[in-house]
């Protein structure tokens, strides 16, 4: 079982706060989740490892590293929808002291 | 009627674009308060475009197959001025700046955009009761859900409130709605369809795929959308009409059926259809053969630890300072921790129970001294189950399973047991994992309750398994 301050620990990561009950709520359904996956324990270890940066597509998907200019209108319906913004900046929180 | 005679339909002048589209939006109009499938429904823009679809016919111009054919988006597709809110609150404002490839694609053909439907909180569900702002439910039988998580697409075609969909994909999230709700959903090679403007989920597992009442349509989609796009660097460029052997095969078509997913877990009633549907496509002349997918069981818990993990970094974006809800709470402690505050504050208003807990399990697999004990064995776990499929696919040309172990359950039968409702994903999810394409297809029904079939191939062998399944659909 998951105890409660790994659940915290976990929150905090992740940026989640989580209430008391939903602490609880997360041990429980973590620790069961957790419990199944386990399975995996079964697979021996010398099974390769991940071979998802390998392709049968040996060229690799680059394109020119050009600047292609953003449309005036899109630029300011993205500013329009920042929960903070000031003339063409976004708005954040002091984040040094 | 199919997409192509609908095409046909309106370039004879038998009906017009905008009669079209107004029996859709009346169809909306009629159904939406039973069926709950639609989160934005555009009615207005969708009449002006048929309008100016109405004019290209009267001038006979040349016009696609998808013209004028009304269609609904998942809402986690952008389409520009329109909401995207990935079915969650922290996006309950969120207007698309831009569109999706996929939605650039279909309005290039000139297929019309009806509103954007329901799905369970960014696409993490298999019922869309997960969605923060409604349920949808199965047009065949209210009082169950219509799978998910694209339950609302699924819903939207069944219930005949538009004509075809989009969805995505991420370990069943087509093919599972489109078994529940009794029609086709395809879930193609990874790679094949751009995921431009689809909000990540878990980026080596998503795939965005039609779904409509008949594989032809299917087919017809899948032709427009599976197109090389630069701006998505995992889309490769397929050359469709090169890749299409099965017309040009000379022996009989092998089917593979994997005992593994005949075993335990399957309902028995949808292990009877099954079980009928092959013997009618084995009497038609296609050569059935037992195989085997040695690594099946650890398919599950696999998917659950590689795509939580990759959701768990996918959706550390959504802080509240670019874009979606920004917590106003005044709760704040000191000056030096306002930021960061923020962040928890918005997180934990923003998002449900079911995104919650998987960002912890996510977090949790990647977190420092839990890494290789889990991430790095679902890794390895994934490559095992990918040889499986390589091994399986030099004796047979494709797999055929159930979608899923059950039919539509009742709305909120598993909401409570996260794990039970993880379950539904069974048969689907090894399929995400290998990259691999699959339809899911009806193949016969339980008391009114639709069964859907799995037709699993190669990779970039989706033309193929198009192909079969409208043979399957004449023989069944």
């Amino acid at each position: 079982m998951l105890n409660k301050e790994k659940v915290h620990y976990i929150a905090h990561l992740a940026r989640l706060t989580l209430s008391e009950q939903e602490i609880e709520k997360m041990q429980e359904s973590l620790t069961k989740i957790l419990d199944y996956v386990a399975v995996l324990n079964r697979l021996e270890n010398s099974a390769p490892e991940s071979s998802l940066l390998e392709s049968s597509h040996t060229d690799l998907m680059l394109r020119p590293d050009e600047v292609v200019a953003q449309k005036e209108q899109v630029i300011e319906q993205m500013l329009a929808q920042c929960p903070q913004s000031q003339s063409r900046y976004i708005k954040v929180r002091a984040i040094l002291s | 009627m199919t997409i192509k005679q609908l095409h046909q339909g309106l370039l004879e002048k038998n009906f017009s674009c905008s009669q079209l589209c107004d029996f859709y939006c009346q169809r909306i109009s009629q159904s939406e308060k039973q069926i709950g499938a639609f989160l934005h429904i555009a009615q207005k823009e969708a009449q002006e475009q048929a309008k100016v679809i109405d004019e290209k016919i009267k001038n006979k111009e040349p016009l696609g197959v998808l013209a004028g054919i009304p269609c609904a988006i998942k809402d986690n597709i952008m389409v520009q001025a329109m909401p995207c809110t990935a079915g969650s609150r922290i996006l309950e404002n969120y207007r698309a700046v831009y569109d999706a490839t996929v939605v650039e694609l279909l309005k290039k053909e000139g297929a019309i955009i009806l509103g954007k439907t329901n799905l369970d909180e960014f696409a993490m569900g298999s019922s869309t009761e997960h969605s923060a702002f409604q349920i949808t439910r199965n047009p065949h039988d209210l009082s169950r859900v219509p799978g998910g998580s694209s339950g609302g697409s699924a819903a939207a075609v069944a219930a005949n409130e538009c004509h075809f969909a989009l969805g995505s994909d991420t370990g069943g999230s087509i093919r599972q709605p489109a078994s529940f709700c009794g029609i086709v959903g395809l879930k193609p090679t990874y790679g094949a369809v751009s995921r431009y403007g689809l909000i990540a989920f878990a980026s080596s597992l998503d795939q965005i795929g039609p779904l409509a009442k008949s594989v032809q349509d299917c087919e017809d989609i899948f032709k427009v959308i599976a197109v090389k796009d630069k701006k998505d660097a995992t889309n490769v460029p397929v050359d469709w009409a090169k890749r299409q052997q099965l017309h040009s095969k000379k022996e009989p078509i092998k089917i593979g059926i994997a005992k593994e997913f005949f075993g335990e877990g399957l309902s028995a009633q949808v292990k009877d259809v099954l079980e009928k549907a092959i013997q009618k496509i084995e009497k038609s002349g296609m050569e059935i053969e037992e195989i085997s997918l040695p690594n099946f069981s650890y398919a599950l818990a696999c998917y659950y630890i590689i795509a939580t993990s990759e959701a768990s970094a996918n959706l550390a974006r959504f802080d509240g300072i670019r874009y979606g809800k920004k917590s106003h709470s005044s709760n704040t402690t000191s000056h030096l921790n306002n930021l960061l505050n923020e962040y928890f504050q918005t997180r934990e208003e923003g998002f449900g129970d079911e995104v919650k807990r998987r960002i912890m399990l996510g977090t949790f697999c990647l977190s420092s001294g839990y890494y290789d004990e889990y991430y790095l064995k679902a890794q390895r776990a994934r490559e095992v189950i990918k040889k499986d499929f390589q091994k399986a696919f030099s004796q047979v040309d494709f797999i055929l399973t159930p979608t899923s172990p059950f039919p539509a359950f009742k709305i909120g039968e598993k909401i409570d047991d996260p794990l039970q409702m993880y379950l539904s994903d069974i048969y689907t999810v090894p399929v995400n994992l290998a990259g691999l394409p699959a339809l899911s297809m009806p193949a016969g029904t339980i008391e009114g309750l639709s069964v859907g079939m799995q037709i699993i191939g190669r990779q970039f062998s989706d033309m193929d398994i198009l192909h079969l399944g409208k043979t399957i659909e004449n023989i069944l």
